[in-house]
């Protein structure tokens, strides 16, 4: 009963002796918490399996029940794609452990398509697509098998995935645009401005660069040269003043 | 009708694709990649109206003026140099061989518009004579084009310079004899 | 089709059927011609009566009936020319059908005399009947399944040859009254009690039977002894 006066000596021996109560004690919750969490874990996983099970039709073919999907799955911190390309080794995605191989395949099928159409429409757009109109392409289903149903969702995953792969394929953003890179070359901001212009305009004309961005002529003269270089944008001689236009709304009927 | 010439009216509307909107489309393009990219799709354009048209010679003084190289509502045109160099590039083998010139080289003022070359419209004709039973029966070069029997067929209306090139590939193969007079000419398919 | 010539050839009668087929189309095209013309006046017609110029409508009316009744003349002659058209091209079918059964007929009577002829065949077959036939009975009679008239049948035969080494005809006590000491195989007949002793074959003959029945009774007279 003196032990519990916490004074003198015995107190530091009642310390030492709480504190490795609270310590043992501490661990053992923590134990238990990881067991049940675990546990919670597992059911859910199981869960997600035969809820993807289930619906891996509707996946498939419903864009928005997809993007959902794969909102659900990021927010609970799962990447879907994630270590699907890890080495060649076995591992694959969580996508395709947890929910079967329809989905990831799906996603791949996709990447596969944008890659036939950047390598299709490289030399008239220079290697940058627009994801809007990739899309647009996709679903018109002119590359390799049928149309897809998808969204810019999936599309900007799919690059994504794409990504370990080091394909050199990104998305990058000009302006308020996306716009999918499969060349290499970076673009100064001189042309990212120029390509903003396009984007808003259609074509610019030096002139017009001149006025709107006040850049010396030289400097417009240079920067569109570049672009012509890159294959970027198309000329128009028949104008009053020669006009360059963004090669974006050239993805037609193809084949 | 006269199908020998490039008539160039337009009977049923033909679509234009997107890219006859573009113009630039209609300016010669300096980029080399840019360039073959462009006569890529000057030839489709070429071919797909033609194909609409039955058009099969195209003679270039008209097609300067006619919607196909002339977009009024744009007020762009194609040069006489770049369409000639359109009409080169087509029958290049890199183009895919889907135009001949007509007359010497350095005249270059019509051409065969390939949308079909003559081999492939000799399956076409090679398909139909089987499948109507007609393998070993003559038949006129005439009725062949002109018949009521090939009326709903591709090749009615053909020109015949076109149809004697067409059945000359057969015939190289022995795979058909023509025969008869000047203008009266028959053919067996064997 | 019929023909076996490798390098295919225009005939003849191709030749003619195009000329046929030529005047064909040339009478179609003659048609088309007048259609645009008929409907030309037509349209004339219906002008003048506009303008109340009623003598020249009735004028281009006119024009039109006659251009009928020439489209109608050609209707039949194109008929006529297609009638004839079908039945060569139809004749020229039914002589390839002949062919083709000639010489079908032909390489069949090939073949036959290949195989020796009608009555060869029949004789393989009767060879190979007869060896046949030959096989099984050996095999029965092996088998012990003799029947009593083969029996009587050899003991027919022992007979004869008993008859070709003994010279002496049998005497009368071998057997019964009637008998008659006949053999047909080697022609040996001792027939004098008959007047004409039918110089049958082994087969159903009254005597023969009576042997038969006589040789049976003994047999069965032995068995019970």
């Amino acid at each position: 009963m003196s032990n519990r006066r916490g004074v003198g000596l015995g107190a530091f021996t009642n310390k030492n002796q709480t504190s490795q109560s609270y310590a043992s004690h501490g661990s053992q919750l923590k134990s238990l918490n990881a067991a049940s969490l675990q546990t919670q874990l597992s059911v859910f996983q199981s869960l997600l399996h035969t809820f993807a099970l289930e619906h891996a039709a509707d996946i498939k073919s419903n864009p928005t029940f997809r993007a959902e999907f794969a909102r659900m799955c990021n927010a609970i911190g799962v990447d879907p794609l994630a270590a699907s390309n890890v080495k060649g080794k076995r591992t694959k995605s969580l996508w395709a452990r947890v929910l079967g191989n329809d989905v990831n395949d799906f996603y791949f099928e996709v990447a596969v398509r944008i890659v036939e159409l950047c390598r299709a429409t490289r030399t008239e757009n220079g290697g940058l697509l627009g994801v809007t109109e990739c899309c647009q392409m996709v679903a018109k289903g002119k590359a390799i098998g049928g149309g897809l149903q998808i969204t810019e969702d999936d599309i900007l995953r799919a690059v994504k995935s794409l990504e370990p792969l080091g394909s050199g394929f990104n998305v990058i953003s000009i302006g308020s645009k996306q716009y999918i890179r499969s060349i290499p070359k970076e673009l100064n901001t001189d042309q990212s401005k120029v390509l903003e212009v396009l984007q808003i305009l259609g074509f610019v004309t030096i002139a017009m660069l001149q006025i709107n961005l006040q850049w010396e002529k030289a400097r417009a003269t240079t920067v569109v040269e570049d672009l012509v270089a890159d294959s970027l944008v198309w000329v128009d001689v028949q104008a009053e003043e020669t006009e360059y236009w963004s090669p974006q709304n050239l993805l037609d009927d193809r084949g | 009708m006269a199908t020998a010439s490039s008539s160039l009216t337009t009977s049923s509307m033909f679509t234009f694709p997107p890219t006859y909107s573009f113009p630039p489309f209609f300016s010669p393009q300096p980029n080399a990649q840019t360039r073959s990219a462009q006569l890529s799709k000057w030839s489709s354009l070429v071919q797909s109206y033609c194909r609409h048209h039955r058009i099969f010679k195209l003679l270039l003084s008209d097609a300067l003026e006619s919607p196909l190289f002339h977009n009024s509502k744009l007020m762009r045109r194609l040069s006489a140099h770049d369409a000639k160099a359109v009409v080169d590039y087509m029958t290049s083998k890199e183009g895919g061989n889907r135009a001949e010139w007509i007359g010497p080289a350095t005249e270059k003022a019509s051409a065969w518009i390939w949308w079909r070359r003559p081999e492939e419209w000799a399956g076409v004709l090679e398909a139909w004579v089987d499948g109507t039973g007609q393998k070993g029966t003559v038949l006129t070069l005439y009725e062949l084009v002109e018949g009521e029997a090939t009326e709903n067929q591709e090749f009615h209306g053909m020109d015949m310079e076109v149809l004697r090139k067409s059945l000359g590939t057969l015939v190289k193969k022995g795979k058909a004899q023509v025969f008869g007079g000047e203008g009266q000419e028959g053919v067996k398919f064997f | 089709m019929g023909s076996n010539q490798s390098t295919p050839k225009i005939s003849a009668q191709d030749r003619a059927i195009l000329d046929m087929k030529n005047q064909r189309d040339k009478l179609r095209q003659y048609q088309k011609r007048i259609t645009v013309i008929t409907d030309r006046e037509k349209s004339i017609a219906k002008e003048c009566l506009a303008r109340g110029n009623k003598e020249k409508a009735l004028l281009a009316l006119r024009q039109k009936k006659y251009q009928e009744s020439l489209l109608a003349k050609t209707d039949s002659q194109l008929e006529q020319l297609e009638k004839l058209t079908s039945s060569v091209e139809f004749a020229l079918v039914q002589k390839d059908v002949l062919y083709g059964l000639k010489q079908g007929t032909q390489v069949l009577q090939q073949i036959h005399r290949e195989m020796g002829g009608l009555e060869a065949v029949e004789k393989l077959m009767g060879e190979s009947e007869e060896a046949r036939a030959y096989q099984q009975e050996i095999s029965e009679a092996l088998a012990g399944q003799m029947s009593n008239e083969d029996e009587d049948e050899v003991e027919d035969e022992l007979e004869r040859l008993e008859q070709e080494t003994v010279v002496l005809p049998k005497a009368p006590s071998q057997g019964l009254g009637h008998e008659v000491v006949h053999d047909a195989a080697d022609g040996i007949v001792d027939d004098h009690d008959l007047p004409d002793v039918p110089t049958s074959i082994a087969g159903h003959d009254p005597e023969r039977l009576q042997k038969q029945r006589e040789r049976a009774k003994a047999r069965k007279i032995a068995l019970n002894a």
